[in-house]
């Protein structure tokens, strides 16, 4: 560093935030837990249910698997792609695990997560290499991921439940999957807060080209997120057969959406660059607490999904008014 | 003699040769090599046709979308939109259906219902393009959500049973022939014929592609860029009705779960047929040419008794290869 | 204020010695065999219009690109330098543009690339903090290291900037225009830094438009003109005067076809028009058959005074009127109904689809004249291609050709083509003949000087001073956002122009009272 003359005698003092700012800063950043508690105390009004400790364990369980799929998305939405593939590796990691589910429980897994990261890889290549916006490429993916699963399992495959039994233990309302869920989402808070990789990744959203300059490997952190996100679906794929016991190939079709309407909600910026994953985490909470409110009134399961798709327009339309606005427009 | 040569081998080198003409030299390779392979049951007149009968739908598909493509856009949502279109038309047009529909449609006859079912797919088409210009909800994740939309529609109306008798007039349609070609493949060339000349013939065709190419300079020479892309958004959405009504006439049954491969296929096409999903380049001749390469491809893949499923993903590969190597191409022009 | 004279020269030896650096672009040489030396312990400022070749010599002095001829030597030996290697022989820039990341913090973009780390990738919080701390103190600058740079006013993300700079161990920092956006005290402040950094010395090299600051700051000056070297010399003895003439003092070789021009009604006039930040109080009228020239330099507020006539932006106040009726324009399509139009600054992203042809690129502004969603005059549309592709000259195999294919001058009167196929009253340029061949660039003159004997009105912003003096009959010039004089062309000068181009304090002067420079 340059030789810099040394601060002033009385030090620098940065002025310190007072309580009430400390505690108004609290809150505002945590409007999403204002949001679920006010959907909270909505929802008891009309179901007594709601506050069930059975009923909030089932949100999360819920959660885990979109949860653990958002968290694949956040990664790539920060660096200012896309992965529409998320829920198709997903299926492509279930099947896998469940069919070796019986006989190599272990490779399986492995096999899955392996699967899932080349995919990944794939995306990463064709959009850095090739130069393929990342929409289309993982589309690309998305239908290799998508028959692939198809040509592992004609249909759905069973696992036996008893071989899943470690994945049902539950403390409280935190059962395995879950815990799983959020332990990965804690862990790469902490990468994306802490080490230059993570920071790297916000820099690269922000302004690629200022990142570049200053000598950030864009073409290697590019590659290692897109893995990263095929891993990480996958894991998401292996969580579903613990919960669900099978592996099918059609699931979660549409849930690539619903990853990106959670990370949305938890504030994540579309274009890149900036997001907060617990946030994005507690978007997914949201999420799933809507839906299960649909259910508890028992409205038709055939009218949650258009609730859902205008609550995704409404979200993501604010997202990018917002946005624009930060950008600044031209008149 | 060696200046035809000369003159084809500089020709065979320009990269712009390649994007206007590459996908029709391979579909003539891939038909030799398909015709080899399958020791001459693909070239079979009956088995042309076929192509061309399962070529028709996705074309119908793949000419909308072209021109919001063409436009700078993209719309996802066109699988969704052909069967609530296609629903609407089989269940709201046929007595017989529309009573044992869960969700229930009323019985309004045949044509109203056609019509009915070409002004839903309209609708969305509007709404898609509404959320492009208005809210600037980028163009996937709009048609996206109005996928997610349509299908909850769907679901409701239908209840989540399959239309299987709508109109006989449908599947009359679809087997009626002239020179042994059925009715369908006709409205996909006079479809295709109708596009060309919008592309090619009108001020609007000259004003999509400049939107397209520069959206900036549009605006600035005055060209109204929110029209155009609103404009050519319903057009896709016409098109998947289109698309609905020719799946009912070939099929005479339509349901919540059709079609799930015709979306890849879609883009595939385009992509393939050289179509840049940047906007701004692309014509009839891709579309058509790029059709059908993967109408063979997947012709050929079911003589050879390929399961569907791992044709999805070729359709995937496939994308991804065209699509690398048409940039390829044009870093290197540029 | 002056400086303590440094001692230059002597038996010191630069830090980086550029020697007859030449540099050319298809079309122009940007830089005809410059000298150019920094030593450690002065600042250096280098002074010219734009062309001059300022930034060209940096791009080669930073490695962002080569010379075509000449030496580059770092401490006496010749080096060939790369945006990497520059680095490690410690030079530093600061560009124009901002180079930041909005959302991350002031610290993370300081250290971007360079993050002090702890073993396992994590970042060194601590070390982060104390180091950007540091570097912000010597700016008097109290924000907190993880403020997000998007919060920051342009006045601190600017020193925020330079402080990135500073974080690595720099021998020679170059700074391009780092005043534009500072007050006079912030301007001050980052002075007595700079003072400070070269009594360690650090190498300063200062490029600027404001004379006062160069006076003030500076111990050696070198001024550039049109790819050559005028002078280089200690500050102490040139006066703001000697400098103008300097960067303007060129015989008028050019010649520029004029023609006696009727000017009779008023086509344009422009009231109090103002844009928060950009410009403000600007009032003026253009009559038919006139050429009026707006001229300032690059960021007076020039391009975005005409595409609010043009209605891409919105003023904030003020008014318009066409041929004295009172509109309002919210739409490049409204300028057309009322007879606009606009040849923009950047002719590849605004005034060219470039992938489309020839034929339909000049059409696009009657396209709606030719036809709609059901049919195309092709044989109209035709007769005015071909006719204007023949009066404007436009070299094209035909007119089928893509746009992109042509030269700059040819792509440039297509631009212009448009408009006269529309019928255009009243057109707007913005630098017209910016990366166009001397040959396009004279029939372009021409060009301008044929419409206005037809009655077209006719702005031009520009910043070649010969060609605004060439082709216009009034000059108005603009600095920072406000007009600082009207002027009669045929009675003012380039010295007179670039004085009030380059004016401190604007205040409005018109050509009835000559001002008398010495």
């Amino acid at each position: 560093m340059n030789p810099i003359s040394s601060p002033s005698p009385d030090g620098h003092r940065l002025p310190r935030p007072s309580t009430a700012a400390s505690v108004l800063r609290f809150i505002a950043g945590n409007e999403l837990l204002l949001v679920w508690l006010v959907l909270a105390a909505a929802a008891s009004l009309v179901s007594p249910f709601f506050l069930t400790e059975t009923n909030l364990r089932n949100i999360l369980n819920q959660s885990s698997v979109l949860g653990i799929l958002a968290c694949a998305q956040f990664l790539v939405v920060v660096i200012g792609g896309f992965d529409l593939s998320v829920a198709a590796v997903l299926a492509l990691a279930s099947v896998i695990f469940a069919t070796l589910a019986p006989t190599a429980p272990l490779a399986g897994a492995l096999l899955g997560i392996a699967a899932g990261a080349s995919l990944g890889l794939l995306s990463g290549v064709a959009v850095t290499l090739g130069r393929v916006t990342p929409m289309i490429a993982t589309l690309g993916v998305m239908g290799i991921a998508r028959g692939l699963a198809f040509v592992v399992a004609e249909k759905s495959v069973s696992v036996p439940p008893a071989l899943l039994e470690p994945f049902k233990a539950t403390i409280w309302l935190f059962s395995v999957p879950v815990i799983v869920w959020l332990v990965l989402a804690a862990v790469l808070a902490w990468m994306l807060a802490r080490t230059r990789f993570g920071r790297n990744l916000y820099a690269i959203g922000g302004n690629e080209r200022s990142a570049r300059l200053a000598g950030v490997p864009v073409l290697k952190r590019k590659l290692s997120v897109y893995a990263l996100s095929g891993a990480l679906s996958a894991i998401a794929g292996l969580a579903l057969v613990g919960r669900t016991s099978s592996g099918v190939p059609h699931v979660g079709a549409g849930w690539e959406l619903d990853s990106i309407a959670a990370i949305v909600i938890g504030g994540a910026r579309l274009f890149g660059g900036e997001g907060n994953i617990l946030k994005a985490m507690m978007g997914v909470i949201i999420y799933q607490t809507v839906a299960n409110i649909m259910n508890l009134v028992s409205l038709n399961p055939f009218y949650q999904d258009i609730v859902k798709a205008i609550v995704i327009i409404v979200v993501v339309g604010v997202s990018v008014m917002r946005a624009a606005r930060q950008q600044g427009g031209r008149s | 003699m060696s200046t035809l040569i000369e003159v084809a081998g500089t020709r065979l080198r320009s990269p712009r040769f390649w994007q206007e003409n590459g996908t029709l030299a391979v579909l003539l390779l891939f038909v030799v090599f398909a015709t080899v392979v399958s020791e001459g049951v693909f070239i079979r007149p009956s088995n042309l046709i076929t192509i061309l009968y399962q070529a028709s739908i996705v074309g119908v598909l793949v000419l909308g979308q072209s021109l919001v493509v063409i436009a700078g856009g993209l719309d996802l949502s066109i699988v969704a939109v052909l069967i609530l279109s296609a629903t609407v038309m089989g269940g709201a047009g046929s007595e017989q259906q529309s009573m044992m529909m869960l969700g229930g449609l009323p019985y309004i006859g045949l044509w109203p219902a056609v019509f009915a079912g070409f002004l839903t797919a309209a609708f969305f088409g509007l709404i898609n393009g509404l959320m492009v210009t208005a809210l600037r909800i980028p163009a996937f994740i709009s048609t996206l959500a109005t996928t997610l939309l349509v299908g909850g529609i769907i679901l409701v109306v239908t209840g989540g049973s399959p239309i299987y008798y709508p109109d006989p007039f449908f599947t009359n349609f679809g087997n009626a022939k002239l020179f042994d070609l059925p009715a369908p493949v006709y409205v996909f060339f006079g479809l295709a014929a109708v596009v060309w000349w919008l592309l090619n013939h009108t001020s609007f065709g000259r004003k999509l592609y400049a939107v397209g190419g520069s959206e900036r300079a549009s605006h600035y020479s005055g060209l109204s860029v929110f029209v155009m892309r609103l404009a050519v958004f319903v057009l896709c959405g016409l098109c998947a009705g289109l698309a609905g009504f020719l799946f009912l006439s070939r099929t005479g049954y339509i349901s919540y779960a059709s079609g799930a491969d015709l979306l890849m296929t879609t883009i595939a096409s385009l992509v393939v047929g050289g179509i840049s999903l940047a906007g701004g380049v692309g014509g009839v001749k891709h579309a058509v040419s790029g059709v059908l390469l993967l109408a063979a491809l997947s012709n050929f893949m079911n003589i050879m008794l390929i399961s569907p499923h791992i044709q999805d993903a070729v359709n995937g590969f496939v994308i991804l290869i065209a699509v690398s190597t048409y940039s390829y191409i044009n870093s290197e022009k540029a | 204020m002056q400086p303590d004279t440094v001692s230059v020269g002597d038996d010191r030896r630069p830090i980086a010695r550029l020697q007859g650096i030449q540099k050319s672009y298809p079309g122009v040489k940007a830089l005809k065999g410059i000298d150019f030396d920094i030593f450690g312990g002065e600042i250096h400022c280098l002074v010219g219009e734009n062309g001059a070749g300022k930034s060209t010599l940096m791009r080669v002095l930073t490695g962002a690109t080569q010379p075509d001829a000449g030496v580059i030597e770092i401490d006496g030996r010749p080096t060939i330098l790369d945006p990497v290697s520059r680095l490690a022989h410690g030079i530093g820039i600061v560009h124009q543009e901002l180079d930041l990341i909005p959302a991350m913090s002031v610290a993370e973009n300081i250290f971007l690339g360079h993050e002090p780390l702890l073993p396992g990738g994590r970042i060194d919080r601590k070390a982060l903090d104390e180091r950007t701390i540091r570097l912000l103190g010597n700016f008097d600058l109290e924000i907190s290291p993880d403020t997000p740079v998007r919060t920051l006013a342009p006045a601190e993300q600017q020193l925020v900037q330079i402080a990135k700079a500073l974080s690595h161990d720099n021998r020679i920092l170059i700074l391009d225009e780092p005043t534009a956006s500072l007050t006079d005290n912030e301007v001050e402040h980052l002075f007595a830094q700079l003072r400070r950094l070269r009594e360690q010395g650090l190498g300063i090299v200062y490029i600027s438009h404001r004379l006062e600051e160069v006076t003030a700051l500076g111990d050696r000056l070198t001024v550039l003109r049109d790819g050559g070297h005028v002078l280089t010399a200690p500050v102490a003895g040139i006066s703001r005067t000697d400098i103008i003439h300097a960067m303007v003092g060129r015989p008028l070789g050019e010649q520029f076809p004029r023609s006696s021009r009727v000017t009779s009604d008023v086509a344009l006039s422009v009231d109090h028009l103002t844009r928060r930040g950009e410009f403000e109080d600007i009032s003026f009228e253009v009559h038919r058959g006139e050429v009026l020239a707006i001229a300032g330099i690059v960021g007076a507020g020039r391009s975005e005074l005409l595409e609010t006539i043009f209605g891409l932006r919105h003023a904030d106040s003020g008014a318009v009127a066409i041929e004295k009726r009172p509109v309002e324009i919210r739409s490049p399509r409204a300028a057309i109904r009322l007879g606009l139009g606009l040849v923009p600054e950047e002719r590849r992203e605004s005034g060219l689809v470039l992938g489309r042809s020839v034929a339909d690129n000049l059409v696009y502004p009657i396209i709606d004249r030719l036809g709609n969603w059901l049919y195309f005059r092709r044989g109209q549309a035709r007769e005015v291609t071909d006719r204007y592709v023949r009066e404007l000259s436009i070299k094209t195999p035909s007119a089928e050709v893509r746009a992109g294919s042509l030269s700059g001058g040819n792509q440039q009167k297509i631009v212009i083509g448009k408009w006269l196929a529309a019928g255009v009253r009243i057109l707007l340029l913005d630098e017209p003949t910016r990366g166009v061949d001397v040959n396009a660039k004279a029939e372009i003159y021409r060009l301008i000087d044929e419409l206005a004997q037809s009655g077209v009105a006719i702005i031009v912003a520009s910043s070649e001073l010969p060609e605004v003096l060439g082709i216009s009959d009034r000059v108005m010039v603009i600095a920072q956002g406000r007009k600082t004089a009207t002027l009669k062309t045929a009675d003012t000068s380039q010295v007179e122009i670039m004085h009030y181009a380059v004016a401190a304090n604007a205040t409005s002067h018109s050509s009835a009272s000559p001002v008398g420079l010495q």
